[in-house]
């Protein structure tokens, strides 16, 4: 009689536990499935992942980077040139007091 | 008769002598004074034109595209210091001018222009520090080119790599035969101008922190002389020394730019050739 009555007591505790055990596995799936996720988003940004993931840059972008490049490294010269003149300009001086 | 004529002659010739004396000692004084503003007129006007022709220099901007390293960009508040200064001047040098242009007297066209004289060198500063601020600007604009660049031709060689790897990848049909020799190739190529890129950017950086601080130190020197058109005779002043030390730092500055813009001419051939060949690929 007197353990009938232990066992109808246990019972409840058990349903408990059992609950409080399958509530944190589906929490640490969850947090799983969160992180993968997480990390899949990232972009691979290393260099061998570059061509395959990212767009690479097309013919046209390459041709239009090289005309860029030229107009900037010659106008580099001719502001170089500018800067120097500058600096040492006294030729074209006028010199006002008698 | 004779005798009268002579006398009368004689007399009128000694009334009108000293008019005529103070006429011709007015006309020369006046001579001089115009000559004295023509010159002072014209050395002012060759200053504001070189100021003009700076500050249009300074008034393009150039784009940097790679913002990440900021050692290789120049602040905009150098740029915008450098720009007030260069504007200040010139609307100064235009006041001086409609003081030059408004003397009456010889005595106050010799001081003003010992005056104009004496601020030659300052006028100089201003103007040569809007010069080599803006070749620094775009020697950063050459190297965010050339980062650009070498980014580009980056993925493109990964991809005839990833192409050489597995040609059934994506976008790889028609790479063709010995695409890993020639990404190989051109990796090597690539890696050297990198290096030289590194110098590069090694002088950019440095030519922008010591640019910076020369416009600062001028803007500072500037300040403290005040307005041009109401500065007497400078040439013993104080603040003129620091002027010969940012002179050299300025020419030690375009120096530094000299071996940075050979170095840069030299990666644009190497990164152009290297895009001659990747361009023919067909990915």
């Amino acid at each position: 009689m007197e353990s009938a009555h232990k066992n109808t007591h246990k019972a409840p505790q058990r349903i408990v536990v059992w609950i409080g055990i399958v509530a944190v596995i589906i929490v640490m799936v969850c947090a799983a499935l969160v992180v993968a996720v997480f990390n899949g988003s990232k972009r691979d940004d290393s260099p061998a992942a570059i061509g395959s993931t990212q767009t690479v840059a097309s013919d046209d972008k390459i041709k239009q980077n090289v005309s860029q490049l030229q107009a900037s490294v010659k106008q580099s010269k001719t502001d170089l040139d500018s800067a120097k003149a500058a600096l040492g300009e006294e030729s074209s001086r006028v010199k006002v007091a008698e | 008769m004779k005798l009268i004529a002579t006398a009368l002659l004689s007399l009128m010739l000694v009334a009108f002598t000293p008019v005529a004396m103070t006429v011709n000692a007015q006309s020369a004084a006046e001579q001089k004074l115009q000559q004295m503003k023509q010159k002072a007129t014209t050395e002012l006007d060759r200053r504001i034109a070189q100021l003009t022709a700076t500050q249009k220099k300074l008034d393009t901007a150039v784009a940097i595209k790679n913002t990440t390293d900021k050692a290789v960009i120049l602040p905009a508040e150098s740029k915008t210091k450098s720009e007030q200064l260069v504007q200040k001047y010139i609307a100064q040098l235009m006041q001086l001018k409609q003081k030059a242009q408004s003397l009456t007297s010889v005595a106050e066209a010799q001081k003003l222009a010992v005056t104009i004289d004496s601020q030659y060198g300052l006028d100089k500063a201003v103007n040569a520090q809007g010069a080599v601020t803006k070749v620094v600007e775009t020697m950063t604009g050459t190297y965010d080119n050339l980062k650009t660049m070498s980014n580009d031709l980056q993925g493109q060689i990964t991809k005839l790599k990833d192409c050489a790897d597995n040609s059934s990848a994506d976008g790889c049909g028609k790479v063709g035969t010995g695409a890993e020799a020639k990404a190989a190739e051109l990796q090597n190529r690539l890696d050297a101008a990198t290096q030289q890129m590194n110098s590069v950017q090694s002088v950019v950086g440095a030519v922008v922190a010591l640019q910076s601080d020369n416009v600062a130190t001028l803007t500072t020197v500037t300040a403290r002389l005040g307005d041009l058109s109401k500065l007497a005779d400078v040439t013993n002043n104080g603040e003129l020394k620091s002027l010969e030390s940012l002179q050299k730092s300025s020419t030690a500055v375009t120096s530094q730019l000299t071996i940075g813009y050979t170095v840069a001419a030299s990666v644009q051939y190497l990164l152009t050739s290297i895009s001659d060949v990747t361009t023919t690929f067909d990915f």
